[in-house]
């Protein structure tokens, strides 16, 4: 996965006496007693299988889970791409759109147990909002700390800066052992290639978590983890393949949960290669995709077929002419070649089913697979024709921008169109007008639709697998990492009785 | 504790269970067993039809999966496709069948030539080909990276009949999970799929996928122990205690079990809640029977019942007591015959006490009449012989005295009868025992010479001091010592011995007389009681009462011919004895 990722979660009368119980003797006879469930094991731990991507590390992966539910943002991004409160308790953004202010909880601490000030807050910004915001960061004037608890940004032009909010995790450095100072419910103790290990955050200002230690074991693979699920190693899987779902998904010991994510496959495209310079090409390239078949025979109906690059729940999305479907073309006589770049072992079956897709219009789209730590580069580089990925294109507007926006900070295929760009700026500067907002994302989708710079496939699901020793949280829309707090160990009897 | 059978409405009770209700159970048993046994058979039948369907369907879905490989490799030996259409080709098989994980072509030499793979292949060329059919091999379960059990398809490649290459498909073991968790018996009965080394390949409840994850192995099962081919049907626990029927099916082919389990809950629960329904109906039954037979035992004894109770009041004296039974049965027979007994009673009662009052009366009057006409005659005689001239003055004395003896006499006579009705109240001083005895012996050895009767006085060491009446108990010592010497003959001898036996006096008058008769020997103390042929038999019922007015008891022994020993005992007291004076 590509991009900081944010997921939502019973003499006569002696003589009747005697009868009596030897009749009830023979009923008590005929009852049956059920055995009851085996109990599992340390009471309030949640030890979490990571299965890997191939080629990363495993400190790395588990950091990723580890940042999940340790870190907090200041603001985060409901179901219809709307801001929530997270870390701020509220913001207010001027008549002209050219200042924000940001009042954060009082009550909030970071791990290391200072205070989650608004001068700490404006050092964490500063540092990561360049790579957050990419070239819109220059919208930005001036960070303030105008009280302990207050942050103002003063703005140059308007900008996706609340947007940008959601995908900076505020910390204070680091911690002894080289482990993030965040703020969330779970504090990292340890951070190393046999895993993570989080406590529960006693000092939480939303309360202290009901389980008191997770680990997090990172496997070689999605079914590696999913066998150790199996084996009853662990309480909880991170993902769960889609081939797994069918044999977790009866068991009265595990429950699996799904939440649609604001990720989607897509193969970015890298405009500069002489094959896909033709926005015609690549028109022709989606509307080869047969998405509902990709999403029904490799994703086996978990996911929703991604028809362009705006998160179709988000508030402002047009539906009418910005929409790709299947309409196979042959795409000329003319031979049409480039290679895709592969970075995730789980995806091999879309790629292929992809390829034959394209293969069907006259499109040789070769495969090639390789390591995220070995592509990342290329792809940084520019020195690919297309690469597949999940990417995270919703819930906001911020996330097209980024990806699509000439010069955005994960514009790796050098995508540059004037309309996109225009619409872009338009929806950036929108930021009160809640109609200008709406017209711009339609003027965004139909250059999208257009001009796309990608392959849009499908929006991916994500199936998470807990062990019913665990009672969830769930909250419509969102992943049940974020409501990791509000979980609560069950006893054998309360597990059985739920059974 | 004992289950005693007293009462008639228990015996008819038991009678009833031992005539009724045990063919009833038997009955019962009989049934349960029946369908126990039925219900295992039809249950075993209908899961080894199960098993052995269940093994046809995985035979068939390896051997198909076998047959989709060998027309791949039938494509592969197509000597007119390149490498680029031999990728496409086995790539769009595992796309097409996604129970392939991975298809790869290897050429002769053992070198990857096409694969589904993206980048590098990970199956290889399998050493062991594990077992052939129809020209595909599949290697023995094995587990893999991940640690899951896992088997390859090979297909040897020929081209114009010589060896090229081998086309090598990883079977995806997970996806034959689906349909082996398809076999639901009826919702909690699973199948079971065995390797020949007893490695667990699939395991329908997805409960237990822990064990195919964790490369259980299956050699200690009861079905998988025998080996070959399809063994007996089996009962076992598990290790969460549910209790199992499982039967299995061989899948000759491929040298797999394919075993199905099912709880007995729910396997005979048809049947247990049949048994459980037979036995509250028998239950049920039995209760009501045992209701009807109290009931019905109840009421048919209930005369029995009356007639208890009227025989209860009249041997409690209520000779008005009678009965009522109002049947025309037997029973009301006995209850007329009892009222008519009743009716008898009373009248011979009234015969018995007209007949009691008449000869007490008499023998009263008879008494009367006989104590009194001695003393009287003496009197008259004697006032007689005052009245002559002719009689000396010594006479005349001794006459006089003879008057006054009789006198005393009577007024004695007519103090015990003033007694009988009107008792003299007793009063209580410390006295000495001793003098009391002496005061009284001493005067009647006079009488005693004159019957021939030696009476004699053994006084126990002293003092012996008790809380009495002296006058009394002197009453009571002189009407012991009067009887005795009336009932001694001359020659004979009465003797009164006192003595201390513990915290009490003791007083015996013994006489060596005729002795009383045994039979009349617990009445001697009644009223109007007496062995002698004059008196109305009040002494002894008088010094009775008195003496157990003064805490005391009187005993008596008694041998006919032997002689009589009456034997008082009172409470003695550590007070000095007043002055006899007194």
């Amino acid at each position: 996965m590509l991009g900081t990722s944010r997921a939502n979660r019973l003499d006569n009368v002696r003589l009747q006496v005697t009868l009596t119980a030897a009749l009830l003797f023979m009923l008590a006879g005929c009852s049956h007693i059920d055995a009851p469930a085996v109990a599992l094991q340390s009471p309030t731990a949640l030890t979490m299988a990571f299965g890997l991507t191939t080629g990363t590390s495993p400190q790395s992966g588990a950091r990723q889970a580890a940042e999940l539910i340790s870190g907090e943002t200041l603001v985060g991004f409901s179901r219809d791409g709307r801001p929530q409160a997270r870390l701020a308790e509220s913001w207010s953004v001027s008549a002209d759109g050219l200042s924000l202010s940001i009042r954060l909880r009082n009550n909030a601490t970071f791990h290391d147990g200072q205070p989650v000030t608004a001068a700490a807050v404006r050092d964490t910004l500063a540092r990561q909002l360049p790579a957050v915001l990419g070239p819109s960061f220059a919208d930005i004037g001036d960070i303030r700390a105008t009280s302990s608890s207050q942050v103002d940004f003063i703005l140059k032009h308007r900008s996706f800066l609340l947007e940008g909010l959601a995908d900076v995790g505020i910390r204070a450095g680091e911690l002894p052992g080289g482990v993030p100072n965040n703020t969330g419910p779970f504090r990292v103790l340890s951070l190393t290639d046999q895993g993570a290990e989080m406590v529960a955050n006693e000092k939480y200002y939303g309360g202290k978590p009901s389980i008191s230690r997770i680990e997090i074991k990172p496997y070689g693979s999605v079914r590696a983890a999913w066998a150790e699920m199996l084996r009853g190693n662990v309480d909880m899987l991170y993902e769960v393949g889609t081939d797994a779902l069918a044999s977790l998904e009866p068991s009265n010991n595990i429950r699996v949960i799904t939440n649609q994510r604001n990720y989607a496959y897509a193969v970015i495209l890298n405009v500069q290669r002489t094959a896909l310079k033709s926005s015609d090409f690549r028109v022709a390239l989606n509307a080869a995709v047969d998405r509902d078949a990709l999403v029904a025979d490799v994703l086996k109906g978990h996911g929703t077929p991604a028809k362009g690059t705006v998160w179709p729940h988000h508030w402002a999305y047009e539906a009418r002419g910005t929409e790709f479907s299947y309409a196979p073309r042959l795409t000329g006589p003319e031979s049409h070649h480039f290679t895709c770049l592969v970075l995730d072992a789980s995806h091999e079956r879309l790629a292929l089913a992809l390829q034959k897709q394209l293969h069907a219009v006259g499109v040789e789209m070769d495969l090639k697979r390789m390591s995220l730590d070995e592509g990342l580069p290329l792809v940084r580089a520019g020195s690919f024709d297309a690469f597949l990925a999940d990417f995270q294109l919703g819930s906001s507007l911020l996330q097209p921008y980024r990806f699509w926006r000439s010069g955005g900070p994960r514009n790796w295929g050098h995508f540059s169109d004037s309309d996109v760009d225009r619409a872009l700026d338009a929806i950036r500067d929108a930021s009160n007008d809640d109609q200008a907002y709406r017209s711009g994302v339609a003027a965004f989708q139909r250059a999208i639709f257009n001009n796309p710079p990608a392959i849009f496939l499908a929006w991916t699901e994500r199936a998470r697998a807990v062990s019913t020793r665990f009672e969830v949280a769930i909250e419509p829309g969102r992943d049940i990492l974020g409501t990791l707090r509000q979980w609560r160990p069950l006893s054998p009897q309360q597990v059985a009785s739920r059974n | 504790m004992a289950f005693r059978t007293r009462g008639i409405a228990t015996r008819l009770a038991l009678i009833l269970v031992l005539a009724a209700i045990l063919p009833l159970i038997a009955y019962g048993l009989v049934s349960i067993l029946s369908l126990r046994s039925g219900t295992r058979v039809s249950v075993i039948a209908g899961n080894q039809n199960v098993a052995t369907r269940a093994a046809e369907e995985i035979q068939r879905y390896i051997s198909s999966h076998a047959e989709i490989l060998k027309a791949l490799a039938a494509e592969m030996q197509d000597i007119g496709l390149d490498q680029r259409q031999q990728e496409y080709t086995v790539r769009a098989y595992v796309l097409q069948f996604p129970e392939f994980r991975e298809i790869t072509l290897f050429d002769e030499a053992g070198k990857a030539v096409a694969s589904s793979r993206i980048g590098a292949p990970q199956v290889t060329i399998p050493t062991n080909p594990g077992v052939t059919f129809g020209g595909v091999s599949m290697a023995p379960i094995h587990v893999d990276a991940d640690l899951l059990p896992s088997t390859t398809f090979v297909v040897r490649l020929k081209r114009l009949n010589q060896p090229a290459g081998w086309l090598v498909g990883e079977f995806n073991l997970e996806e034959m999970w689906r349909m082996v968790d398809n076999i639901r018996i009826p919702e909690h009965g699973y199948a079971l799929v065995v390797a020949p080394d007893g490695t667990l390949i699939a395991h329908g409840n997805p409960d237990k996928k822990t064990l195919v994850a964790q490369s259980t192995n299956m050699k200690n099962h009861p079905l998988v122990a025998p080996g070959e081919g399809s063994s007996a049907p089996a009962e076992y626990r598990e290790e969460d205690g549910s209790q199992q029927v499982a039967v299995s099916a061989p899948i000759p082919q491929l040298g797999w079990t394919v075993i199905v389990e099912q709880p007995t809950a729910e396997a005979y629960a048809n049947a247990n809640a049949l048994q459980q329904q037979l036995t509250v109906a028998i239950g049920i039954a039995l209760l009501v029977m045992i209701g009807i037979g109290l009931f019905f035992g109840r009421k048919f004894i209930a005369p029995i019942f009356i007639l208890h109770r009227g025989t209860q009041a009249v041997a409690a004296g209520d000779l008005e007591s009678r009965v009522h039974i109002d049947t025309n049965d037997e029973f009301g027979q006995l209850g007329d015959a009892f009222n008519s007994m009743a009716d008898r009673l009373v009248e011979l009662q009234e015969n018995v006490k007209r007949q009691e009052r008449q000869a007490m009366f008499g023998r009263v009057a008879a008494g009367i009449v006989h104590d009194l006409s001695h003393p009287i005659q003496n009197i008259g005689n004697s006032t007689r012989l005052l009245l002559r001239s002719d009689i000396d003055a010594e006479s005349r004395v001794s006459f006089h005295q003879t008057i006054e003896r009789e006198l005393q006499t009577l007024k004695r006579f007519m103090e015990d009868l003033r007694n009988v009705v009107k008792p003299k109240p007793i009063e209580r001083f410390a006295m000495d025992l001793n003098g009391t005895i002496a005061e009284i012996v001493d005067p009647m050895r006079a009488e005693g010479d004159r019957n021939g009767v030696k009476v004699e006085a053994f006084y126990g060491d002293g003092p012996l001091v008790m809380e009495g009446d002296r006058f009394a108990l002197g009453r009571v010592f002189r009407n012991l010592i009067t009887n005795a010497i009336q009932a001694t003959e001359s020659g004979g001898r009465v003797s009164i011995a006192t003595s201390r036996i513990g915290t009490h006096l003791e007083i015996q008058v013994t006489d060596t007389g005729s002795g009383i008769p045994a039979d009349r020997l617990g009445r001697i103390f009644d009223d109007f009681v007496t062995t002698k042929r004059r008196g109305l038999g009040l002494g002894l019922a008088i010094s009775k009462r008195i003496v157990e007015q003064l805490d005391g008891t009187i005993t008596v022994e008694s041998e006919v011919g032997r002689g009589t020993t009456f034997t008082l005992r009172f409470p003695s007291t550590d007070r000095p004895a007043q002055a006899a004076a007194s």
